[in-house]
């Protein structure tokens, strides 16, 4: 079907979207086009102002507004001398849910793949480093907090080797059984791990 | 009432040569019989395709789907009892989708469901490969074997695969950018040991497994050749050499680093368990290059049956087991002996010419079926 110029635009930029095939795009063009001119433009101006205001945090990368500190950085009541890392933005929304960390993040923006093209070099971690030598407060500990995938293990070790003679305590997440899990039920590799990840009642 | 796995029925559409096509089992031992081009192996394909264990390429679909069908997919159905259940697998089979149902619950494929089919294969000319052929056949039969009775191993397995393709493709990348090699140790140590963590777990599976089947393959060999008195020896051959017996990550890692110039610029890891192979040897004999084909098909089968002893072990059931034209392929004292040394437990699907010499097995306890 051949549409306005303009109509088959707007189609193809929801097109770009993931998850989103020819006949949501088709949906949702259509569905903006019933919306009053005030309503389209707030979701225009929406857009816009997401994409200018929103950087990322110049110490640990994680979203901010304008050119300042996140709001985990800028928080005097979180603990300068823990810095957990993770690969991206949604694993650190994961581990704020808990409320159970209270000291800071540094996001990579990915783990290190060949296969993907993703090196060392384009991961944040030339910062992470420069961020260690020149924080205000000595950093005491390091969490890697990154999936125990084939890609996750080896920019652990990665890191773990670049960063032990820089910081006194390098830590990583216990792998292990998943709460509610059933022994039972639970496979025998998880649990091998977790028998070797044990620790003292 | 078995606790053991029975096939009771099967019901094809746009299989191969059966446009529609129903048969029920209800015996132990199935023998189909019929001359060539009948579809003899294309029913034993059939149950391939829907149990685990089978070798059916799964990228020849389009090549299973019946000439002449009126739909764009195929279907398999089928009824069978484990462990004391009934189950009824369903699948639908396109160029586009698959839809595979057991008791009316999807899955994503067939190794996904949980209590799926397993079944042990013997195609006398695939089998032969594996004696004669490259390593890839042999590693296949021996990674198949283990993935089922090891989970670790099977996990292990793939992450030693994308690990080295993960060093490979720093190496393509790297002479891509005009990046030296001294540029990218830092990190190419990393995959080097996860690598040599992985594989050496592997190895250590492998060779524990070579140690515990020797005995069962010298029984096999000798039950099936008719109590000739062949001395036959399965030698695991993992790759770095072994030195001094010893399966070390340190050592592996070692010789990984001694590869990299070469593998450099190959783009390629030239050392690991992704290299390993066995070797069967028969009266001190490689039986790749010097055994009869008598001796070489004695030998495939014995590595199947050990196969299906392992996994009867692990299941506490017993697979099933699917014959293809071993009888053309033996002479007749050894399709005796072949018969006298089936699994007690298991049903049995023989596919045959002609039934000139009946094996030997209980007279109650066997289905013939006439394809034209």
């Amino acid at each position: 079907m051949n549409y306005v110029l303009p109509l088959a635009e707007l189609i193809e930029q929801f097109r770009k979207l993931p998850g989103v095939g020819a006949k949501s795009a088709q949906r949702l063009a259509f569905q903006l086009l019933s919306w009053s001119k005030e309503d389209i433009k707030k979701f225009a101006e929406a857009l816009l102002k997401a994409s200018t205001d929103i950087n990322y945090c110049p110490a640990c990368f994680n979203f901010s507004s304008g050119q300042d500190l996140c709001g985990i950085c800028s928080n005097p009541k979180r603990q300068k001398k823990t810095i957990c890392i993770v690969a991206g933005i949604k694993d650190l929304s994961a581990l704020e849910r808990t409320l159970e960390f209270k000291g800071l993040y540094h996001v990579l923006h990915g783990l290190i793949s060949p296969m993907d093209g993703i090196s060392p070099e384009n991961l944040k971690i030339k910062e992470l480093v420069q961020r260690l030598s020149t924080q205000e407060e000595q950093v005491e500990e390091i969490i890697l907090a990154l999936s125990p995938s084939t890609e996750g293990e080896a920019t652990t070790l990665y890191l773990t080797r670049l960063l032990k003679p820089l910081v006194g305590k390098v830590t990583r997440l216990a792998f292990g059984l998943s709460v509610g899990a059933d022994i039972e039920q639970t496979d025998e590799l998880t649990l091998a791990r977790a028998l070797e990840g044990r620790r003292d009642c | 009432m078995t606790q053991d796995l029975r096939l009771h029925k099967i019901v094809l559409g746009n299989f191969r040569n059966y446009t529609e096509y129903e048969i029920d089992f209800h015996k132990q031992y199935i023998f189909i019989i019929g001359p060539n081009a009948s579809g003899k192996s294309n029913l034993l394909e059939a149950i391939e395709y829907i149990s685990v264990g089978g070798e059916v390429n799964r990228e020849s679909e389009k090549q299973i789907l019946a000439k002449n069908a009126s739909e764009d997919f195929f279907s398999i159905k089928a009824n069978y009892e484990l462990m004391g259940r009934q189950f009824q697998l369903e699948a639908y089979i396109g160029q586009r989708q698959k839809n595979i149902k057991v008791n009316g619950i999807k899955y994503r494929s067939i190794n996904a469901i949980e209590e799926s089919m397993k079944a042990v294969i013997f195609k006398s000319r695939e089998s032969l490969e594996m004696i004669r052929g490259n390593p890839l056949s042999r590693r296949n039969w021996l990674n198949m074997t283990l993935n089922l009775i090891n989970k670790s191993y099977e996990e292990a397995l793939k992450r030693y695969e994308r690990l080295i393709e993960q060093r490979n493709n720093l190496f393509k990348n790297s002479l891509e950018k005009g990046n030296s090699l001294a540029g990218i140790e830092s990190e190419l140590n990393i995959w080097e040991i996860e690598i040599s963590k992985y594989g050496n777990f592997i190895q250590k599976t492998r060779k524990a497994f070579f140690n515990s089947i020797n005995e069962d393959f010298q029984l096999f060999y000798n039950q099936i050749s008719d109590l000739a008195q062949e001395k036959t020896n399965l030698t695991y051959l993992p790759n770095p050499e072994l030195e001094e017996d010893i399966l070390n990550p340190d050592l592996f890692y070692e010789k990984l680093k001694d590869r990299r110039k070469i593998d450099f610029y190959r783009g390629q890891t030239s050392v690991g368990p992704h290299r390993d192979d066995f070797l069967i040897s028969i009266d001190n004999q490689e039986a790749r290059h010097f055994s009869s084909q008598g001796q070489q098909r004695t030998s495939a089968l014995s590595l199947k049956l050990i196969q299906l002893k392992q996994w009867e072990e692990k299941l506490e059931f017993s697979p099933i087991l699917l014959l293809d034209d071993v009888s053309a392929e033996l002479d007749l004292a050894r399709q005796k002996a072949l018969f006298n040394s089936l699994p007690l437990r298991s049903q049995v699907f023989i596919t045959t010419t002609h039934l000139n010499n009946l094996p030997i097995v209980p007279n109650n306890s066997y289905q013939i079926i006439n394809l034209k």
